[in-house]
């Protein structure tokens, strides 16, 4: 046994060495030992070079604590990435979140209840954002961005093809075939079946009053097949068998190069949309104008959102007290405030901003329109919230699969409709959600 | 890693008996040493083999479920083969497997006949000749299979394709590659451009194996190059056809990153398209590790049980091959 045991040994010592080999590689990116003094690892999808004034501003405000950013990406895989560092416990101890991403990660206690921290801040932002950052009553993260659904037009094309801005969504498809019919080459708008798209998709639903997931009591009502929803997916549905929309995958290369082509002469976009489009067609600069997005019925005004973000503090977080300090500062203070409208577009949440909005300068992009935030606020103070589902990514990958093939095959949207609730439905019953009959 | 083994022990045991006041120590020396041996074989297998599918099997049984209330918190644990059952019960898993056959179709069989052609004309060359085409057929699978999905893409593309112009300058109008009518053969394309020049070279290698007095004694008898080809050259090189056949099916079961990086360009193209895809997403955009582990573990199954078959067919057509 001993002999066993050395000549293991002996077979053992160049095997460790060979493994201590492998990871010698990797071993200066372990993370070093936690002071616990001021140092917060941020994850934030949107920092990066362009975006070091923000960051320095705080440093120079705030020299005791040391934000250390890592960019992780945006993007579906947010939410995996996320869950899988805070339970290992080596995730950040700030980090931004989608709106849409706050029940999954509550499900999975990625996220805890941090009213006690977080929810003295109420009062500081608008409430259209504020609901996005509640579930049932306790406080979660603090809201950096809001975004407005708007419509997005082409002034000069507008002007050389006599189309007007829709009211409704029924002008919305006369105005499609009027453009259809003068020059076949150009398409009125696109719709994009790819799972990225789900925001804009739900956006869409919920200005019909469809809600995806609703709670009711300790159990979740799935309606993706109700009568909203129906309607919308009907009309988009409409539009695509006709030819009168693109079927592109939004901010793809053949959506880029229709775009500066200029064969989209439409988006039904939000506050951030600009910055695809100064990518793409920095030739249309000045050319484009913004407006309410169609309405269902002549003269309402429902109107819905196309994303937004927050910060969240993890529940794994090692500088709780850094991080709230920080994530407060970056969507509350003025300056910081100013520096994200500036260099990210996001449309400030505090209701001070909203304030002196009309002081607000419109991105360079779209400076033709000085009243851009204005119209913002405009929108998003009868902005309708959307209520968001604890299995978004599941939902999302299903409205690909379901539309995708639908646009493909020439088939009902509304048969995909039916697709991606019952999808829906087996995904979270089977993750134990209770449903509501 | 077992037969390694075998081979080295069987030897010594044999050779121990003649001597038999050293006998014990001989044989505990000959059974320690072959595992000292394969102990850094064994343990690494151990560890990135055995392990992780040991692993994966573990997480394929279990999940995480909310326990009460609207959000939880999920608890971790056992659920049997609710995984499994989702996994068979999930309608875009079985047409994600259908398509994967579609494309298998399209792109195993052509792309070995393809290789065999090339094998046999490279051999039937003249060596210069036969070095420069060697050379050029392989190059495609030096290429990583994200370059080469890109650089497809854009040739597929009509918005921006090169080859769009060419054809219509002669005439012809190109079909939307990246459509649902032909995405297909746009995918099994890239895979036989990528694969061809290497199974091209397992067979040109196999066919210089090929004693050459049997040519001699062919072309005496009367044989014409193409009466060698199919009589002497095909028969004699079953074995590496059969190879290339393992190449080509295990190609098809492993078919992502094509139309993963072609995703974005197309609506023929969900997030879902091949099983391969659909077990990533299931992992890494749904977050649902458990259920993409029992996805992974059946699409493991499967390609065990068509190399199983293969390597049988193999079996019994390799002795008649030799003999």
């Amino acid at each position: 046994m001993k002999r066993l045991i050395r000549t293991l040994g002996i077979a053992a010592v160049p095997m460790a060495l060979i493994l201590a080999g492998c990871s010698g590689g990797q071993s200066p990116a372990q993370p070093t030992e936690e002071t616990g003094s001021g140092t917060v690892q941020l994850w934030d999808w949107s920092m990066s070079e362009d975006t070091q004034a923000i960051l320095d501003l705080w440093h120079e405000t705030h020299p005791d604590i040391e934000i250390v950013v890592t960019n992780p990406g945006s993007g579906p895989e947010y939410q995996a990435k996320m869950i899988a560092a805070n339970a290992a416990g080596e995730g950040p101890d700030a980090a931004a979140l989608l709106f849409q991403d706050l029940p999954a990660f509550i499900s999975n206690g990625t996220i805890a209840d941090s009213s006690a921290e977080l929810a003295q801040y109420k009062d500081e932002y608008v409430p259209s954002a504020w609901a996005g950052v509640e579930f049932e009553g306790a406080t979660y993260a603090l809201p950096s961005d809001v975004a407005p659904m708007m419509f997005w037009y082409r002034t000069d094309l507008f002007e050389q093809y006599g189309l007007e801005v829709p009211e409704t969504w029924d002008e919305y498809r006369e105005q499609a075939e009027k453009l259809r019919q003068a020059d076949p080459s150009k398409r009125f708008g696109n719709y994009s079946p790819m799972s990225t798209s789900g925001n804009w998709f739900i956006a869409l639903t919920n200005q019909a009053e469809c809600d995806w997931w609703k709670p009711k009591g300790d159990k979740w009502s799935v309606g993706i097949d109700g009568a909203g929803c129906e309607k919308v997916a009907d009309f988009w549905g409409g539009l695509v068998g006709d030819d009168l929309v693109s079927t592109f995958k939004d901010r793809t290369p053949e959506w880029n190069a229709a775009i500066s082509a200029d064969q989209i002469v439409t988006l039904v976009g939000s506050t951030w949309s600009w910055r695809s489009l100064a990518n793409n067609a920095p030739q249309s600069e000045g050319k484009w104008a913004v407006a309410p997005i169609p309405q269902w019925e002549a003269g309402d005004s429902v109107e819905t959102f196309y994303g937004g973000a927050t910060y969240m503090i993890p529940s794994n977080s090692k500088n709780r007290e850094g991080a709230r300090e920080f994530i407060h500062w970056i969507t509350s203070d003025p300056k910081a405030v100013a520096l994200r409208e500036e260099l990210l577009g996001n449309f400030p949440t505090t209701t001070a901003s909203r304030e002196t909005i009309d002081e607000l300068a419109p991105p360079a992009f779209i400076a033709n329109q000085p009243d851009f935030w204005v119209l913002a606020d405009q929108i998003d103070a009868t902005g309708r919230a959307i209520s968001y589902g604890p299995d978004v990514p599941a939902a999302y990958s299903a409205y690909e699969a379901a539309f995708s093939t639908a646009v493909e095959n020439g088939t009902s949207f509304t048969d995909a409709l039916s697709q991606l609730n019952e999808a829906v439905i087996a995904d979270m019953k089977k993750s134990g959600f209770t449903l509501a009959e | 890693m077992p037969a390694v083994m075998d081979r080295t022990t069987t030897p010594s045991t044999a050779a121990a008996p003649p001597s038999p006041p050293r006998r014990r120590r001989s044989r505990r020396g000959s059974t320690l040493a072959p595992w000292a041996f394969t102990a850094p074989g064994l343990i690494i297998s151990v560890l990135v083999l055995i392990i992780p599918i040991a692993y994966t099997l573990f997480l394929s049984v279990r999940g995480a479920k909310v326990g009460a209330g609207l959000l939880g918190p999920r608890q971790e644990g056992f659920v049997g083969a609710d995984n499994y059952a989702s996994v068979f019960a999930d309608p875009e898993f079985w047409a994600s497997l259908g398509r994967m056959l579609v494309y298998g179709v399209l792109y195993a069989p052509p792309m070995m006949a393809l290789a065999l052609c090339f094998a046999l004309i490279i051999d039937a060359l003249s060596t210069r000749w036969s070095r420069f085409a060697r050379l050029a057929l392989f190059l495609p699978f030096a290429v990583p299979g994200v370059v080469s999905s890109i650089m497809w893409g854009f040739m597929y593309i009509p918005a921006v394709s090169p080859i769009a112009p060419l054809f219509a300058a002669i005439g012809v109008d190109l079909p939307n590659l990246l459509g649902k009518d032909w995405i297909f053969v746009a995918l099994a394309n890239i895979g036989i451009w990528a694969t061809v020049g290497f199974n091209t070279v397992i067979i040109y290698t196999a066919l210089r194996t090929v004693p050459a007095e049997l040519f001699d004694s062919a072309r005496l008898d009367g044989c014409g190059e193409w009466r060698i080809a199919w009589h002497i050259k095909l028969p004699l090189i079953v074995p590496a056809i059969l190879l290339t056949t393992m190449f080509a099916i295990v190609g098809t079961l492993q078919v992502y990153t094509e139309p993963q990086i072609l995703r974005p360009l197309t609506t023929a193209l969900t997030s879902t398209f091949m099983p391969l895809m659909a077990a990533h997403d299931l992992a890494f955009i749904q977050n649902d590790l458990y259920q993409a582990a029992a996805m992974s573990v059946v699409l493991a199954l499967l390609s065990l049980v068509a190399s199983v078959i293969v390597l049988a067919f193999s079996r019994r057509r390799t002795p008649r091959g030799n003999s």
